[in-house]
């Protein structure tokens, strides 16, 4: 075949492939703009008859003669209304299309070959709370892939509840395979009493699942916790001691001056980022003794904790108020301004002078004089340069 | 052998080599289309077990800071503040940085914002030219004015960093409006997969699109023949570039318009380098190179739905300017970093990208140009038939059609914002046409490019490139400069 034969015949299939594209692209056009506009007029019927079943309870006849699209897109509204609901009126919705209808796609979903088709078919089990699937759910949880594990965990725990927690857990053990803030937030679902679970994985020795059970242990204040908290104060894993730090914050009374805290220790901790937490923790303690640590803290080599210093001192009312102020004296530049910049921000966007001129007016008028004398300062300062 | 004989040889031997060129870059083109639609069906299917509104409530979510470069940006930057701050997401921050802008651009924020002078601490953790001031706003606890001395846009990124407190950032142009979902969209591969360092969106033109109040209200195709060409090369760079490479994790550009990195390993890069024309290319490739030689487990990934919309030139001179920069941006890169090319140590990156880059976007202008040379010699010569020759050309702007209908294609199946079917028309017309002097001109813009000094300080910083503002009544003419590159 001579070349020029041949680049002849390319021009002339590229030239047919070219049109053939075209037109199909153009009719797909024309045809999803005609479906696009009629699928919305179905849509707002579907969604006013749903809105209407809701509110009234009672079945319109318009769910017993829909077409196949109407169908498919009434499911699809429900699926959306489906996720803002709970108990009673979530399982009236669902028996709307049919409880059976919808395990028969959730069933198929989940045994196609397809990986997507199976997160398709256990995203909805779990949105649909669909608990005859939980052994195929049960299975994806060992799949390496990781939107595959955190969707069928989700699902799960929304199909489940707490009953599957353990299997959540002994999948996560290395961390590898599902992110810590994934993790906590599907927990976050999970309405039931879970400490006795938590309790269980508490001395893990995966340090994942150890901060994991902390922060959720922090977050539904369980008792029984806290005794592995003040011990993660004392443990060499940094990671151990942020998460106890971090639970220990969540409880509304932590026994921070307890005989077994080793708390104040963590001020002079080595790692920024459990002196970070070690301040943040003392904004609930409500004692002189705190001021005066966060007063130190603002001296603090880490801007991270002068900067959280500062702002847990403004939390503590007109006495942390009274510290900044003092901290602008400090020799100490970077305490000062910092104690500077916060007031100035509190001044500026919480009215913090307003408001202490109602209730405390020698502390405003004590700001007022600091800030002449700053201004003062920064003129005379400029004047020199 | 006369001088006759030997320009003969040369023109046969240098025929050859671009009727090969031709197939190995149309093979390269055609196997990245097919990627795209591989991964664009992927990441449909996953769009379908994914919940935005789950994503934006939860606590988990990371918090984002939001860095604004401007220089000169007067017309613009209000618009662009009050769309940032309209977006739906959890928790974040703005920091507007304005790099020793000339016109207005701090009284219009300061006015509109009402900012005031504020007594931050400055840390430096990558050092920067002088910051003057630090401001608050009173109307908005969330916003941050910075006013420095002029050091070009990377200098103004990196003080955004040095500032901002949250672990992940996005750097957007202050000539630019994200979605309102877009956020939630760029960052959800950071909440699902910890690996992920980076994260892009599609950037895409916004001229002639209705903006009220920083919003957008509704898409249309440019009316500006200039901009409706770059509008199809923006979708064919987007959507089947930036998709393929992704997926193989070689992905070297990051769009300065619209990408998310994590802090502290920008910090540990050393955030974005001063003298480099393409910033944002440089940092990513400068990344890979980093974590590759660390052998950590990472990724920077293309996300295809969230779209940052941008004004385009509409006139041949900024057109122009805009492009030199981006091609001795790309040329600075990539001799930066040539050390990476065909080096199995880098794998997909040293392998595939940058000897992509290198062959296609460096070495293929100058292909490209001296093809256009000898094909002309040829003629004269009498080596090529008309006939072939035309035949040729056919076949070559054939294919150039059929690559940009399948970006057509792609941008119908994935965000479909070209509703009407006339616009389809005009897409699909632009794309033929551009085979017909507009990429030729490009070409020659880009080539000229090579061989200019890119080391002048002028070109280092934002240079001045006059630009409409957002709109409906968009006569003004600005000047500004940064947009997108769309290599």
């Amino acid at each position: 075949m001579d070349l020029k034969f041949f680049v002849f015949t390319t021009m002339i299939v590229l030239l047919m492939i070219n049109l053939v594209f075209f037109f199909f692209l153009l009719i797909r056009k024309m045809f999803l703009i005609k479906i696009d506009e009629k699928n919305e007029i179905i849509y707002t019927n579907c969604e006013n008859e749903v809105l209407n079943f809701l509110a009234s309870g009672e079945r319109s006849t318009f769910f017993d003669n829909m077409s196949k699209r109407e169908e498919k897109i009434f499911e699809s509204v429900v699926f959306d209304y489906v996720k803002m609901l709970k108990n009673q009126k979530r399982k009236e919705l669902i028996d709307l299309i049919g409880r059976d209808k919808i395990l028969k796609t959730v069933t198929e979903n989940l045994n196609k070959k397809n990986d997507w088709d199976k997160c398709l078919g256990a995203y909805q089990a779990g949105e649909f709370h669909i608990n005859e699937v939980e052994i195929e759910l049960l299975e994806l949880l060992d799949s390496e892939d990781r939107e595959t594990v955190y969707i069928a965990m989700d699902s799960l725990l929304k199909v489940g509840g707490a009953k599957y927690l353990r299997n959540l857990l002994n999948r996560c053990v290395s961390g590898k395979i599902v992110a810590k803030n994934n993790l906590l937030y599907i927990i976050d679902g999970i309405e039931e009493d879970i400490e006795h679970i938590m309790l269980e994985f508490i001395d893990s020795k995966s340090t994942f699942l150890r901060c994991v059970v902390l922060d959720v242990c922090g977050d539904r204040g369980y008792e029984g916790a806290i005794e592995w908290i003040l011990k993660g104060f004392k443990d060499s894993d940094m990671e151990v001691k942020i998460a106890s730090l971090k639970a220990a914050n969540k409880y509304k009374n932590f026994p921070y001056n307890s005989k077994e805290s080793d708390f104040y220790k963590l001020l002079d901790d080595e790692n920024w980022q459990v002196r970070l937490f070690f301040t943040k923790n003392l904004a609930k303690i409500d004692d002189v003794k705190s001021i005066s640590i966060l007063k130190d803290c603002m001296g603090d080599l880490s801007w991270n904790v002068r900067n959280t210093a500062a702002n847990v001192l403004i939390e503590k009312g007109d006495e942390g108020i009274l510290a900044l102020i003092d901290v602008i004296d400090s020799k100490d530049r970077y305490a000062s301004d910092k104690a500077v910049e916060i007031l100035q921000r509190e001044l500026v966007q919480n009215d913090l002078r307003d408001n202490l001129h109602k209730k405390n007016p020698s502390l405003a008028k004590k700001i007022e004089d600091k800030i002449k004398e700053i201004i003062a300062e920064e003129v005379e300062k400029n004047d020199l340069d | 052998m006369t001088l006759i004989d030997i320009v003969s040889t040369i023109v046969v031997w240098f025929n050859f080599l671009v009727f090969f060129y031709m197939i190995f870059i149309n093979i390269v083109y055609t196997i990245l289309l097919l990627g795209s639609i591989k991964e664009m069906y992927i990441y449909r299917q996953k769009t379908k077990h994914w919940n935005d509104i789950d994503l934006i409530n939860s606590n988990h979510t990371p918090p984002l800071s939001i860095l604004v470069p401007c220089h000169n940006e007067e017309d613009t930057i209000v618009d662009n503040v009050n769309a940032l701050l309209n977006l739906i997401y959890r928790e974040y921050e703005i920091i507007i940085i304005n790099d020793g802008s000339k016109d207005d651009t701090m009284k219009i924020l300061i006015e509109s914002f009402d900012f005031v002078p504020s007594e931050m601490p400055y840390r430096v953790q990558l050092k920067t030219e002088e910051v003057k001031e630090i401001y608050i706003s009173s109307l908005y606890d969330n916003i941050v004015l910075v006013d420095k001395v002029n050091g070009g846009k990377a200098d103004a990124l990196n003080t955004g960093v040095n500032l901002c407190k949250y672990p992940i950032f996005t750097a957007i142009d202050a000539d630019s409006i994200i979605e309102r979902t877009s956020l939630t969209k760029v960052v959800r591969p950071f909440v699902l997969d910890p690996t992920v360092v980076a994260s892009g969106g599609i950037v895409r033109p916004i001229n002639d699109s209705e903006v009220e109040g920083g919003l957008l209200k509704e898409v249309v195709l440019p009316t500006n023949n200039l901009a409706r060409f770059q509008t199809v090369e923006y979708l064919r760079a987007f959507l089947f570039g930036r998709v393929s490479w992704s997926a193989i994790n070689s992905l070297l550009i990051v769009s300065g318009a619209f990408g998310v990195f994590k802090k502290d390993i920008i910090i540990k890069a050393g955030g974005y380098v001063k003298d480099s024309l393409g910033e944002d290319m440089e940092l990513v490739t400068r990344l890979h190179r980093i974590l590759r030689r660390e052998k950590s487990e990472y990724k920077i990934v293309f996300v295809p739905d969230p779209v940052c919309w941008t004004l385009v030139p509409e006139d041949l001179k900024t057109l122009r300017a805009q492009r030199k920069r981006w091609h001795k941006g790309l040329i600075d890169t990539v001799t930066d970093h040539k050390s990476v090319i065909f080096n199995p140590k880098y794998g997909t990156v040293g392998m595939l990208g940058m000897p992509y880059y290198f062959l296609v976007e460096v070495f293929g202008v100058g292909v490209e140009v001296f093809g256009y040379i000898v094909m002309i010699i040829s003629f004269v010569l009498g080596f090529i038939n008309l006939q072939f020759f035309l035949m040729f050309m056919c076949v070559s702007v054939l294919y150039g059609v059929f690559l940009s209908l399948g970006a057509v294609f792609l941008e119908q199946y994935n965000t479909n914002k070209y509703k009407k079917v006339s616009e389809y028309l005009w897409l699909v017309l632009f794309a033929i046409l551009e085979n017909f002097g507009y990429r030729q001109l490009i070409t020659v813009w880009r080539f000229n490019a090579t061989f200019k000094n890119s080391k002048s300080k002028k070109e280092r910083e934002w240079g001045d490139m006059k630009r409409r503002k957002f709109s409906e009544n968009a006569d003004d003419i600005i000047n500004d400069n940064d947009e997108d590159e769309i290599i």
